[in-house]
């Protein structure tokens, strides 16, 4: 089959490889129809993410048709059309019991390596890295998925792949942020990255009742889209305008109730202090740039609460805590329990209330993944979301 | 494992010293070798040199000079720490190759009630599944044989009987008089708070076998950690949880290009589980 390989930084490749097998009773292998290239995808793509091995299959996007199902699975046919969540859960740890499914005790067969680094280890996902399992991703023609009996989630037919895609994380990842908020009427809550994971987030933080959405983001086009696509009342471009200022202004001095990081890890910003973040990651003294957090936590207003999404591996310095303790703020994160979220989420996509689609800038074949990346990466084209397909 | 829990199972801790570790420990002790000959000749030239950095350039006849005797002490501080290095063994020439016991211990959380787990423990027969240095284990009765796979296709092979049986509670085995293998361990069950399941602790203690044999048993057990058991606990709580032993599959690239990957999947090496 073919299979998009991460090769090195800024290297991937479409290769040729070895069909996957069914290994255990509760697997499937999913052949695919469409696969996305996640935000997150490009902290492997900029080599940030440690441990990814050249020719690993990349991809935890991806939704498909059953076509192999091995003994255990009896909830699932052969010829029924699924969405895969991205963590791999067993649904039977006590961390599963408790819907809290990118926390799987048992999906994570190197475990003791995220120990190392975390103190525990989390659940394994399709395609990011051995620290979180090593598994085979989704930007392939087939895919083996494990636990097959509790992850997938069956899509009717009528509804389009481009409209269901997102399920398997970036509209879950954006409602939890927006759900981390504890949003209450009145609310106005400020989202730092409009990728595809914020403008969910802000369309999310509107479905959740949100009085007012704050996007910021230093690209023209992804405020634009945020503004009227997403539900944004207010967008704030950080190239033109200092971000504190613009919030106390846009809040008349409270701070946003609550904010929302997808940003991540590689954030961009302004200053002395950013510019000594990249020395210290080039120097490997840190291995995330905290720019937006720090934003975050200076504009937050007493009390609220900090909702963080965007990827972060590893360690940062000159972290507010005193800014946290003094004005009691709240920081909630994790990585989406996406399985928990699946069927809520698909309701409201068949009642019309959210189409998630409408982050799709760029369809290409799977064979074009390389040059999908780049866009993306260089948001060429006014790239916000590259969607593959891969039959 | 609880301070409690640890005496109860180690009653073996007070026997006698096995002879064959009492002989494996002798060999860290100071031995006329020709290479320790050297070596002490060494640090006793170096350190001379060290502190009268002439004494042995007037002896050679070699003229005096400032760069000359700071050089000298140079190079005899490198000769003395060297030749140090090796008379503690740390190239590995007269490094034991064992020097005792190995203690082990480790716990996890397994979302089954104590009878589940103590159930599927107590079946000696179903350690071989999670345990991965062991091959078989045949039941016969209150006793059974355990057989270990070992570098270069060896085997070893010992035969253990049960010192306690506390169902749900606890379980301790130890080896037989006459097995190639001096060992024992146990384990304790008990209810986790807020009905998570059972807190499982393990402890294993090994003496290692003389000859041969022994030398095999060390290469494989010289670095035998705690993260050893741990893995072998945490494909144990696989199996219980899951019914199956969590495996990532090969990335296609890897059988590709030949490589294997650190899945301690049921059957991994002894060598590999230690994150590295």
């Amino acid at each position: 089959m073919k299979a998009n390989c991460w090769m090195g930084k800024h290297k991937v490749s479409v290769q040729d490889v070895p069909d996957p097998r069914i290994i255990s009773p509760r697997d499937a292998i999913v052949k695919v129809t469409s696969t996305a290239i996640c935000g997150s995808d490009l902290h492997l793509y900029d080599g940030c993410i440690p441990s990814m091995k050249r020719g690993d299959i990349i991809g935890h996007e991806f939704m498909g048709e059953i076509v192999e199902l091995g003994s255990q699975v009896k909830n699932l046919s052969i010829g029924d059309r699924v969405v895969v969540p991205f963590p791999i859960a067993c649904g039977a740890c006590n961390a599963c019991e408790r819907n809290l499914f990118s926390l799987c005790e048992n999906s994570n067969p190197n475990a003791a390596l995220a120990e190392e680094l975390w103190g525990h280890s989390p659940a394994g996902l399709f395609g990011y890295s051995h620290l979180l399992g090593g598994y085979a991703g989704g930007q392939a023609e087939y895919v083996r998925v494990p636990f097959a009996d509790v992850g997938p989630l069956q899509i009717p037919s009528h509804l389009p792949d481009e409209q269901v895609l997102f399920l398997s994380d970036i509209f879950p990842t954006g409602y939890m942020a927006a759900e981390m908020c504890e949003i209450k009427p009145g609310d106005v809550i400020a989202v730092w990255g409009a990728g595809p994971v914020g403008q969910l987030a802000i369309a999310s933080a509107r479905l959740l009742g949100a009085e007012r959405v704050i996007a910021i983001d230093c690209h023209a086009y992804r405020l634009k889209m945020a503004k009227e696509k997403a539900g944004a009342t207010d967008v704030i471009n950080y190239e033109k305008a200092d971000v504190h200022e613009a919030l106390m202004e846009l809040t008349a001095g409270r701070g946003p109730d609550a904010c929302i990081d997808a940003v991540g890890m590689e954030a961009h910003g302004h200053g002395p202090l950013f510019a000594a973040d990249r020395v210290k990651q080039a120097l490997m003294i840190e291995t995330d740039r905290p720019t937006v957090l720090r934003q975050a936590i200076r504009s937050c207003r007493n009390g609220g609460i900090i909702s963080i999404v965007g990827v972060y591996g590893g360690f940062i310095d000159t972290f507010p805590i005193g800014a946290i303790v003094n004005r009691s703020l709240t920081l909630k994160s994790g990585q989406c329990h996406v399985q928990r979220y699946l069927r809520p989420l698909l309701a409201r996509i068949e009642s019309g209330q959210i189409d998630p689609s409408f982050v799709v800038t760029h369809v290409l074949p799977l064979e074009q993944a390389a040059r999908g990346y780049e866009m993306f990466l260089n948001k060429e084209d006014g790239c916000e979301k590259v969607v593959l397909k891969a039959a | 494992m609880s301070p409690e829990s640890l005496s109860d199972v180690s009653p073996i801790h007070s026997r006698k010293p096995r002879r064959q570790s009492e002989l494996f420990a002798q060999t860290v002790e100071f031995k006329h070798t020709p290479v320790n000959t050297l070596a002490l000749l060494g640090v006793g030239v170096g350190l001379s040199q060290v502190v009268d950095p002439m004494l042995l350039a007037r002896a050679m006849g070699i003229k005096q000079s400032r760069a000359r005797s700071w050089a000298l002490r140079a190079s005899g501080l490198v000769l003395a720490l060297v030749s140090s290095r090796a008379l503690s063994g740390g190239f590995g020439r007269t490094r034991a190759p064992w020097s005792g016991n190995v203690h082990l211990t480790s716990s996890i959380t397994v979302a089954k009630s104590p009878m589940e787990v103590y159930s599927y423990w107590r079946d000696f027969s179903n350690l071989p599944r999670f345990m991965a240095h062991l091959q078989t284990v045949t039941v016969e009765g209150e006793q059974s044989t355990w057989r270990a796979r070992l570098p270069a296709n060896m085997q070893l092979e010992w035969r253990a009987e049960l010192t306690a049986d506390m169902p749900a509670e606890r379980i301790m085995w130890r080896t037989l008089e006459g097995s190639q293998l001096v060992s024992h361990g146990g384990v304790s069950f008990r209810p986790a708070p807020g009905n998570r399941g059972t807190e499982i602790h393990l402890s294993l203690t090994f003496e290692p076998p003389a000859g041969r044999l022994g030398r095999a048993f060390a290469t494989l057990f010289r670095n035998y950690s705690n993260a050893h058991i741990q893995a072998d606990l945490r494909r144990f709580k696989q199996l219980m949880e899951t019914g199956e032993v969590t495996d990532a599959g090969n990335q296609p690239a890897e059988i590709q290009f030949g490589r294997s990957h650190g899945n301690a999947g049921h059957g991994a090496s002894m060598q590999e589980g230690r994150a590295s």
